[in-house]
């Protein structure tokens, strides 16, 4: 235990641990993190599997940071321990453990001239020793002592407080239009699935590396019993969020100017058991909170389920060309009176853009729409797709157009979907108390300076002056130079011997 | 007008502490403070006119930081005066307003994850303790000017240490030479990728007109006085440079300073917010990961020195160091990798 005890308490045991969590944590930004096995092994052929072994795909949650991470907090609390000992001595016993040699041969000190009178040491604790010298001792700013404690039981409450919500908290994302509803799991199955989810990643990563694995068997059971779990819960929520009213409020802007959104906007009410039903408004930095789960406004996205469409003669232009308007849903085959077809939307994007070899959109605004449409002949079967654009975009759709008709977007009509974020982090608290006492400890260490003043008188009337603190050297010899200022002149060459030098 | 009189402080304090006059420094001083009140007004009347508190994205940032720095500068020398580091802070302040001429300057209103009274105190916070590091740095860098000049002549003060030898000259040289032109190779670089891409907003140029082409000017013009009178800047180092042992002293409360701010700043009112807007104190995004290891660095830098009692250039290349880090935090990261702070960037 002894070696172990002196392996955490050693300075040099920090700094490495701080110097090699800083280059794993800059590593962490540097190595894209979470993606599959497959794409490290090809992304770097060399060391991949190294990578993957020392857990570099998930680095913040992999087994060699947090052993670095759990090192550096016993290191702490090693270091807490070590600290309390001689912080309690220094608060309580500093001048029944000093000794004159110790005050005679401080950095900041200076022999008193014998022609001035002393200062004012009214209230200065008082030891004497058996050879006649005195010690005189005066303390100004203790709390500061403590301040290095608090900092590091308040990091050690940090790292402590992340564990615990590591270990028993839970997250999910819901997502719903307005007038839906979402259920949320009990904390227990949110877990359940969320570690099937990690256990089917590693699953993927053995089956890179041997396919034939005994552990894929038992990974894959683990796997199947999380998803059973999450099913059950998703079954008997432990509540439902129901999206009574979504809005978006935007920044007052002149017509030129884009508009600017201010706020997302989810009315939400949430029942359930073991709590009474309660509703409220989420906003970004505006969370709600309903039993031990807290909601939070974390996405929002503009959606377009009906579509307005025209129906042209294909190689027709002019008003002649229309032959009807419809209306479409997305996914949702119709078959108007004026066709033997059934078309579907089967992808409606508003801002159409093509990107290499894919289509996207690459905003929710209605700016450049686009929808792909397939046609269904009366037997069920595909009898052609295209893609529909704006009238001013039109010639596009001549493009590996199969459709019997050419289609316009004349206007879509948008519906909001809100995405709210599910937490129940029971360490939250003891974070909070770890940054308050961080805080406290930080303030006290760095903004409160611990000065003693040290008053040496001998039997043979020799008096030696001493500063020590928690400041630089410069500023206790400047405080030296200030207490000697307002009682003596300045001291001679000669003066400035120590009292042994004089002996 | 803030960014003249940041240049005038620059010539002012350069020439009180080469020249050694007492009056000049009062004069340049004078001019910092004007520049520092001057700045704070404009950003004053932005905010006033914006709405919001002028740190919402990279224009105001660095504008903001670069008066936070004047203000650091001017409120810690006022009883240590230290010419060269006030002139070092003029520098940056100007720099930092040069290379914030390149992003876009219009106030556009704030976005809703930025809509929380936390972004006063966390960016504020954080920027006064960011500034402290730029001092830091300052001084970090006049310790190892100090240092290279002591080994060429010798002329070491009786209380300082023997002159700079081996890998310690070497990293002195590395600093004193290194940093400007890897700054003028990232800024020359970064102008060029700017042209290259043929960026309507002209960023390439203004680069190069008002950071490249000046920086050089003056570069040139300081290391061709130097040369010229090198016998005279060796043998009066001691007159316009304050000892290594000073310029060590005041790096550490530079950064005693700064510490709390920016570990209460940008970690522990960070993680506030965070947990209010996304509903996690902590999510390993690139830009808390790089708070964490500029907190970890100066972590490092205090515990050396003040539990195992290091001085000199190795505490002062971890300072320089540490403002490195919280330059790639605060601007890097922006533009270099993408996270949940990606509003930053604009």
């Amino acid at each position: 235990m002894r070696p172990l005890f002196r392996f955490l308490a050693s300075l040099r045991t920090a700094i490495v641990l701080i110097g090699l969590l800083s280059l794993m944590s800059m590593a962490g930004t540097l190595v894209p993190q979470g993606r599959e096995a497959a794409e490290y092994l090809i992304a770097y052929p060399r060391i991949g599997q190294i990578m993957l072994d020392l857990g570099f795909d998930d680095l913040y949650r992999g087994w060699l940071f947090n052993l670095l991470l759990g090192l550096l907090a016993a290191s702490s609390i090693v270091c807490t321990v070590t600290r309390l000992k001689l912080t309690r001595a220094k608060l309580f016993r500093r001048l029944a453990l000093a000794q004159p040699a110790e005050i005679a041969s401080m950095q900041a000190g200076a022999a008193w001239p014998p022609e001035k009178p002393l200062p004012d040491t009214t209230g200065w604790e008082q030891k004497h020793f058996e050879d006649g010298t005195t010690l005189q001792l005066r303390v100004r700013g203790r709390a500061s002592l403590v301040g290095g404690l608090l900092i590091h039981v308040g990091f050690v409450a940090i790292l402590a407080g992340g564990m615990w919500g590591a270990i028993s908290g839970a997250e999910m994302a819901i997502f719903g239009m307005e007038g839906e509803t979402a259920a949320v799991p009990p904390v227990a199955v949110l877990r359940a699935a969320a570690a099937a989810d990690r256990m089917s990643r590693q699953a993927r990563a053995i089956q890179m590396r041997n396919p034939h694995d005994p552990q894929l068997e038992t990974i894959r059971r683990d796997v199947e019993a999380g998803a059973a779990a999450f099913q059950s819960g998703m079954l008997n929520p432990a509540c439902r969020v129901k999206f009574e009213q979504l809005w978006v409020e935007y920044h007052e802007t002149t017509p030129e100017e884009p508009p600017s959104v201010k706020s997302w906007n989810s009315r939400i009410a949430v029942s359930g058991a073991g709590h009474e039903p309660a509703s409220g408004v989420v906003r970004v930095n505006q969370p709600f909170s309903w039993g031990e789960y807290t909601f939070y406004q974390a996405d929002w996205k503009k959606k377009y389920r009906k579509v307005v469409l025209a129906a042209m003669r294909p190689g027709a232009t002019g008003p002649d060309a229309m032959v009807a308007t419809l209306t479409l849903e997305v996914g949702k085959p119709f078959k108007p009176d004026w066709s033997d077809n059934s078309f579907a939307l089967i992808e409606f994007l508003p801002d159409f853009r093509i990107m290499g070899e894919r289509v996207v959109s690459v905003s929710d605004e209605l700016r450049n729409p686009a929808g792909h449409i397939v046609a269904y002949g009366p037997d069920g079967k595909a009898a052609g797709r295209g893609w529909a654009f704006v009238p001013e975009m039109a010639e596009l759709s001549g493009h590996a157009n199969t459709l019997p008709y050419r289609f316009e977007v004349l206007s879509a009509d948008p519906v909001y979907e809100s995405g709210l974020r599910v937490a129940y982090d029971p360490g939250v608290p003891v974070v909070w108390a770890g940054c308050l006492l961080m805080t406290l400890g930080l303030c006290l260490t760095f903004y409160i300076g611990y000065y003693e003043t040290w008053l040496l008188r001998r039997a043979d009337g020799s008096t030696w002056l001493a500063v020590a603190g928690n400041r630089p050297p410069v500023m206790l010899k400047r405080l030296l130079e200030d207490i000697r200022a307002t009682s003596a002149p300045p001291p001679t060459v000669a003066e400035d011997r120590t009292p042994e030098e004089r002996a | 007008m803030a960014m003249c009189l940041y240049m005038i402080a620059f010539i002012g304090h350069a020439a009180a502490a080469t020249l050694n006059r007492g009056a000049w420094y009062s004069k340049a001083r004078a001019a910092s403070i004007a520049a520092a009140a001057i700045a704070t007004a404009a950003l004053g009347l932005r905010w006033t006119s914006a709405g919001h508190p002028p740190l919402s994205n990279m224009y105001e940032s660095l504008v903001t930081l670069s008066t936070f720095l004047a203000w650091v500068s001017v409120v810690f020398t006022r009883k240590t005066p230290i010419a060269l580091a006030e002139a070092g802070s003029a520098v940056l302040a100007v720099l930092m307003i040069g290379v914030a001429s390149v992003f876009a300057r219009d106030a556009r209103p704030l976005v809703p994850a930025l809509q929380s009274y936390w972004l006063y105190l966390h960016v504020a916070v954080a920027f006064l303790g960011e500034a402290c590091f730029a001092l830091a740095f300052v001084l970090s860098y006049l310790f190892c000017l100090r240092r290279l000049i002591e080994g060429r002549t010798g002329r070491a003060a009786s209380d300082e240490p023997p002159p700079a030898e081996g890998g310690e000259k070497t990293v002195c040289a590395l600093v004193v030479a290194g940093l400007p032109t890897a700054f003028l190779a990232v800024m020359a670089g970064l102008a060029r990728r700017y042209i290259e891409k043929g960026s309507p907003g002209e960023e390439g140029r203004t680069l190069v007109l008002w950071v490249v082409l000046p920086v050089l000017f003056f570069l040139g013009i300081l290391i061709f006085m130097a040369y010229l009178y090198r016998g005279v800047v060796g043998r009066t180092a001691e007159r316009w440079l304050p000892s290594a042992a000073t310029l060590d002293d005041l790096t550490y409360r530079a950064i005693a300073l700064g510490y709390p701010l920016f570990t209460v700043g940008a970690i522990i009112f960070g993680m506030v917010w965070a947990n209010k807007a996304w509903g996690r104190y902590w999510g390993w995004d690139p830009k808390e990961t790089w708070a964490l290891i500029t907190f970890l660095v100066y972590s490092l830098y205090l515990h050396v020195r003040l539990t195992r009692g290091w001085r000199g250039t190795w505490t002062a290349f971890l300072s320089i160091t540490g403002f490195l880090v919280t330059l790639f935090t605060l601007f890097g990261v922006n533009l270099l990798l993408s996270g949940l702070h990606s509003y930053a960037s604009m």
